[in-house]
């Protein structure tokens, strides 16, 4: 309580700016869960581009369609293809009514629309941006290999994406845990051994270090402080700049995906001063992600801890 | 899927308990410094919800972690396995794997937050607690601390007392009254705990610092332990294995050095001295003394305690024996206002013994008699026969043993609670173990409040 008076004695008047802008895209945040849940169900969309919304959808129905083929492989139903169609449908359904899966997803879609858009505007490769390709060359074999399997399980997720794909395995442990609960009860008193199998078996088989986002944030996480060149979109691309971005501002990565929206901007402004950005340098980031829009000359004066402060603050760090 | 083979810096595996079972460093140095052991429950707390949720879920879940080893800011790249023992449907733990081990200096923290977080901590800890008016007296005080009984007591009742003249504070000297600054994360110890405390005063008030007064908390530094009664004669420390024989000779010249340059002061020898000066060189005399009793006593124990401890038997004259006693210590009883009474010159007592040793024993009974007997009684050593054996008892009117005293007064160190008073705790000890080596016994007899009869057995004459 004493230090909230105190602090706001010591205010800026860009951070009250600022704050205000955050608040209302904590309030947009907030309701992306409902809303997108509720285009899901009634196909009718003005607020998310047909694109992403579809995107989000045809992954929702990806996952539940590999939940139901290892269900029905492990029963040993001949016709698996029709036993995953006839209940895709609802079992996707039952997935997007889980908020933090669906904003996994949206993010997801968000970071690959992000991607092919700045290679079309600013011609930064969605998969081997010159940080990736220098990593790739580095003397340090360790670097070297993981800096491999980052560039195939890149260029894996951005063929995924078109086809609005999602291994499951890709999933976050904990949503994926979380797929697997809502699947056993949507498929709870049909073949149960077979789902018990079927279960085990996607567990075993799950492996959170060989997922792209484990391997991103591997990655980054290794080059120390020389993360600080992943904290450039043109120079790193669009997934180790967000995995960075995460990192070093300490907010979940959806959120750091999703910060790049249109509706975000003081969120990624907050983010990139947090994570140590020069203005100078945050204004370059801005000019690839929002070409159109000028940083306030105020925005100099915040100071990098305030920056961090204000984000967490802030209630909306991790995803769900 | 992932085709390059991984390399990590260490390994680890926790039990099915989430206790890290081993661990490779710097990962066991990082479980040290969050303050966990090994074995140990992990002490890091994003690895512990990573490896739970990793038990949890069944899988294998791979994260950055932070964590603050006490200066650095260390992040790492973890990657946890639950382990499934063969043939059991129950994992047995995890396998833990670490990478992209880097270590940032912690930040530094606004002084004012860190200094809020200690006193809430210290708020939480405190076994005492109490408010205090500016000049330092107590206005309230409430604590639950057994061992604190009696400060909580005294603080209560002295209205217009400092409550730091109520405790010592070894580490600041004497001079009171003491600056709060100092007193504020000072240790002090309390009359009747055996703890050591330390102790925060907040001052309150404003504009003026402590104006309205403080807060006063006493934080132990150590759990308190309810004291045992059982005595345990085994398992005891071994300390003096090598003080008797090696050490006690060299010590014993720089202290009777440093005795004989303080006496050398306190009389005055060489020259005029306030009275302060010549009281400390006193002290510092004293406190040699004892430090020289306590050397003898190690020697004495490395002796009696050594395999080849023989005492050489004589036919001796125990009646003799306990007059030297008597008369060595005559001065110090006589200091106490104690009255000694030995047999009379025309008594004897054949005994099979040594000498000298017999001597040492009676010297300790009677010492300890006079030391802890009340000023103006009567000390006693008496002689009896009794079917070939002999028995020289030494007598008191102090304050007795209890039955559980009588259990442990023979034990090695054992000081029935008495502290300062410069004893090791060993005389008695080396007195049993002497009187055994000749034959014979030490034993006591007494009940509470009625003093104490300590009997030295010995064979008779053959």
């Amino acid at each position: 309580m004493i230090d909230r008076t105190a602090s706001q004695s010591e205010e800026a008047p860009v951070e009250a700016m600022l704050r205000e802008a955050l608040e209302q895209g904590d309030a947009v945040l907030d309701t992306i869960g409902p809303i997108l849940g509720h285009l899901l169900a009634n196909d009718d969309d003005s607020l998310f581009t047909d694109e992403i919304v579809a995107r989000v959808r045809g992954i929702i129905l990806h996952i539940s369609r590999q939940l139901l083929m290892a269900q029905g492989k492990a029963a040993a139903i001949e016709d698996t293809d029709s036993f995953a169609k006839e209940h895709a449908e609802r079992l996707a359904a039952n997935l997007a009514n889980h908020p933090a899966l669906l904003m996994h997803c949206h993010a997801l879609a968000v970071e690959c629309h992000l991607a092919v858009r700045l290679q079309e505007s600013s011609a930064i490769d969605p998969v081997l941006s010159p940080l990736l390709q220098a990593l790739v060359a580095s003397d340090d074999e360790a670097t070297a290999a993981a800096a491999m399997t980052v560039l195939a399980s890149q260029a894996r997720f951005i063929q995924h994406q078109r086809r609005m794909e999602l291994p499951i395995h890709e999933l976050p442990g904990d949503l994926f845990h979380q797929a697997l609960l809502i699947w056993r009860s949507y498929a709870a008193g049909e073949q149960d051994p077979a789902a018990d199998i079927a279960d085990r078996d996607l567990r075993a088989a799950f492996d959170e270090s060989a997922g792209r986002l484990g391997l991103l944030s591997r990655l980054v996480g290794g080059m120390g402080s020389g993360a600080m060149a992943a904290l450039s979109v043109s120079h790193a691309g669009v997934a180790l700049f967000i995995t960075a971005l995460a990192l070093a501002s300490d907010q979940d990565r959806d959120i750091a995906a999703l910060s790049t929206n249109e509706g975000q901007m003081a969120r990624l402004a907050l983010a990139l001063r947090a994570a140590g950005l020069e203005a100078k340098a945050v204004e370059e980031q801005f000019f690839h992600i929002h070409p159109d829009v000028t940083l306030p000359d105020v925005f100099k004066l915040l100071r990098s801890d305030r920056a961090a402060a204000m984000l967490a603050a802030s209630n909306r760090n991790a995803a769900g | 899927m992932a085709g390059a083979t991984k390399t990590y810096l260490a390994e680890a595996r926790s039990d099915a308990r989430d206790q890290l079972v081993e661990a490779q460093e710097p990962l066991a140095q990082l479980q040290h410094r969050c303050g966990g052991d090994l074995p140990g429950i992990i002490a890091i707390p994003e690895l512990l919800a990573l490896v739970r949720k990793s038990r949890l879920y069944g899988l294998r879940l791979a994260r950055m972690i932070q964590a603050v080893d006490g200066d650095d800011v260390i992040r790492a790249w973890v990657e946890v396995s639950p382990v499934v023992a063969d043939g059991e449907q129950e994992q047995s733990g995890c396998v833990i794997r670490l990478a992209n081990w880097q270590s940032t200096p912690l930040p530094a923290e606004d002084q004012s937050v860190s200094e809020d977080r200690k006193l809430a901590i210290d708020r939480a800890l405190a076994e005492l607690t109490a408010r205090l008016d500016a000049e330092q007296h107590t206005l309230s005080a409430e604590s639950a601390a057994p061992d604190l009984a009696g400060l909580l007591e005294k603080m209560r009742s002295a209205e217009r007392q400092p409550w730091s003249d109520l405790v010592s504070f070894p580490r600041l000297g004497h001079q009171h009254p003491i600056h709060w600054r100092l007193l504020d994360g000072a240790e002090c110890t309390v009359e009747g705990s055996d703890r050591r405390w330390n102790v925060t005063l907040v001052p309150l008030g404003q504009p003026d610092v402590a104006s309205a007064g403080f807060e006063l908390y006493l934080v132990a530094q150590t759990p308190f332990a309810a004291p045992s009664i059982e005595a345990e004669e085994p398992d005891e420390p071994s300390i003096g294995r090598s003080i008797g024989r090696d050490l006690s000779p060299v010590l014993r010249q720089p202290i009777a050095r440093i005795i004989a340059n303080a006496e050398t002061i306190r009389t005055r020898l060489a020259g005029p001295l306030a009275d302060e000066y010549s009281n400390y060189a006193a002290d510092i005399a004293s406190a040699g003394q004892h430090l020289l009793a306590l050397i003898d006593d190690l020697s004495d124990l490395e002796i009696v305690e050594s395999d080849q401890f023989k005492t050489a038997p004589d036919l001796i004259d125990l009646a003799d024996v306990a007059r030297r006693a008597a008369g060595i210590l005559g001065v110090r009883a006589k200091e106490r206002s104690i009255e000694l009474v030995a047999p009379s010159t025309d008594e004897t007592l054949k005994a099979t013994a040594e000498f000298r040793r017999a001597l040492q024993v009676l010297l300790n009974l009677v010492g300890n008699a006079i030391r802890y007997s009340p000023e103006g009684s009567q000390v006693r050593i008496e002689l009896a026969q009794d079917q070939g054996r002999t028995k020289v008892s030494v007598v008191d009117d102090g304050q007795g043993l209890t039955p559980e005293q009588q259990a442990v007064v023979f034990g090695k160190f054992e000081r029935l609670g008495r502290s300062g008073d410069g004893g090791s705790g060993l005389g008695l000890y080396i007195s049993r173990r002497i009187a055994r080596a000749m034959g014979g016994d030490l034993t006591v007899e007494s009940v509470e409040g009625e003093g104490a009869r300590f009997i030295l057995e010995l064979p008779g004459a053959d």
